[in-house]
């Protein structure tokens, strides 16, 4: 009967036995469950990806122009009270500009060069994100890239994930001991997995004349735990 | 015009080996993504392009994040990216080890060796996409020598070596080849900033020249010829290889 408990408990869970613990006998029966918990949190940082878009008849200029606007942007950015540390810029590039649709003019000569850059400012008040991008495009920011949101601390939320991973272990046990008809019994072996935070759904609406309104959404801070419990005689 | 139907990814493209890669590369027909941290000396090489297929990218070759702009901006230049060549690379050569501050050490190694594998790294979607790739990193013929005064940097391009050798291993069956070339000194900004900082700069270029069999320095052009080559589906069988191009140096 122990013997085929063990094989039946093994076929529940379908994973190897393999000895965790040193106390432990390799025959001793056990159950095996997986538990997942999930926290839903509203995120509390957004960071906005925006592009600088300039066009000259040289590089040098086209990449003067283009720094002359990130100043302006910079500039902007500080007016709505973001900070330093909170703006990254760093992606400038530059390439030549062709016209290929008239016939009538050497379509292997470059007719311009075109800049661009990326800046990412990040806001700690959700709230604000709104103002910042029209403060970006009314700094003559002509691509907005999109709005990602993150939650600033989650170690609390990846706890609370932790846990309730644990109970749902827990619950899963006794309900394959009672189904069994086994007592169950103290855990012989916990390993944690690391939890996920999927990025959420994002919306937002760009029209002119209007304030720009961003939905942020919930995010889900998950984690996973195998439990594996003795079977009391 | 053997790069026409693919785009290659370039950094340290705008001075010395890199540059000379650029060039010779869009004369064969490459489309070219050209990444350095010298944002004028990158407008001045579009310009010098003359309309031929290349755009840049300005930045830290260790980012993360600059690679895989550098790689996405690549594919918007409408080719498949078969080639990567990572040349940027920096020294700072003439400190005896006992007097390298742990910055300057970390420093080297941040931009050669992790600047390397970072797009090494980031290219694999690329390469997957195109069906196969070529990448080649600049080791050095120090790394088979030694050399005094510049343990950082030669240490670096020995790493450079290895990881030519277990990257291709790694890829061979995804069709990436992973090579290195390892230049003699190269008559390069990078090699001019590194004589200026000895007592006596031209005593130093004479003795390193008179190590070389062949008793100068190399042209950039010189390595960019090596380059080519292992870019090129010429090298379809070479991979894990690093071709010296030193002049004699080991040899002599």
């Amino acid at each position: 009967m122990r013997r085929a408990l063990t094989a039946a408990m093994l076929a529940l869970t379908a994973l190897a036995v393999l000895p965790a613990v040193a106390q432990a006998d390799i025959d001793d029966p056990y159950i095996q469950v997986e538990g997942e918990g999930v926290v839903q949190a509203a995120p509390d940082r957004a960071t906005v990806s925006a592009g600088v878009e300039t066009r000259a008849p040289n590089a040098a200029e086209a990449m003067r122009a283009n720094a002359d606007a990130m100043n302006a942007v910079m500039a902007e950015l500080a007016k709505a009270g973001v900070e330093d540390r909170m703006i990254r810029t760093s992606q400038l590039s530059v390439y030549p500009v062709f016209n290929r649709s008239d016939r009538d003019v050497d379509q292997s000569a470059p007719i311009a060069y075109e800049a661009t850059n990326q800046v990412e400012a990040t806001v700690a008040e959700i709230a604000a994100v709104g103002e910042v991008i029209d403060a970006l495009v009314g700094a003559g920011v002509n691509r907005i890239q999109g709005v990602r949101f993150s939650i600033d601390d989650a170690t609390a939320l990846e706890d609370e994930a932790l846990r309730r991973a644990i109970a749902d272990a827990r619950r899963k046990a006794t309900l394959v001991a009672e189904a069994a008809g086994v007592r169950l019994g103290a855990p012989l072996l916990i390993e944690t997995r690391g939890g996920g935070r999927p990025a959420p759904v994002m919306r937002m609406t760009l029209e002119a004349g209007q304030a720009t309104s961003v939905a942020p959404g919930e995010q889900s801070v998950s984690a996973g735990v195998s439990m594996r419990f003795a079977i009391l005689d | 015009m053997r790069f026409q139907d693919r785009t290659i990814v370039v950094t340290g493209a705008a001075s010395g080996i890199g540059r000379a890669t650029v060039e010779r590369a869009l004369g064969e027909g490459a489309a070219v993504l050209a990444v350095d941290r010298d944002a004028a000396a990158l407008a001045a090489l579009v310009e010098a392009a003359g309309g031929k297929p290349i755009r840049t990218l300005e930045g830290d070759v260790a980012d993360a994040a600059l690679a895989a702009e550098g790689f996405r901006l690549a594919a918007g230049l409408g080719r498949p990216v078969k080639g990567l060549l990572t040349a940027a690379g920096i020294s700072v050569s003439g400190t005896p080890i006992a007097e390298i501050a742990d910055e300057a050490w970390d420093e080297v190694f941040r931009v050669n060796v992790r600047g390397s594998w970072t797009w090494l790294k980031a290219g694999l979607p690329a390469f997957e996409a195109a069906g196969g790739g070529s990448v080649v990193l600049i080791a050095s013929q120090l790394a088979f020598g030694g050399g005094a005064l510049n343990a950082a940097y030669i240490a670096s391009k020995g790493a450079i070596v290895s990881l030519a050798k277990t990257a291709a291993m790694e890829l061979a069956e995804t069709g990436v080849r992973v090579n290195a070339v390892a230049p003699g000194a190269i008559d390069t900004p990078m090699l001019r900033r590194s004589m200026s900082k000895q007592a006596d700069p031209e005593a130093a270029a004479e003795r390193s020249r008179n190590r070389h069999a062949m008793k100068r320095f190399g042209r950039a052009e010189e390595i960019a010829s090596p380059i080519l080559y292992l870019l090129s589906d010429e090298a379809s069988f070479v991979t894990g290889h690093t071709m010296l191009a030193d002049g004699g140096w080991t040899a002599a």
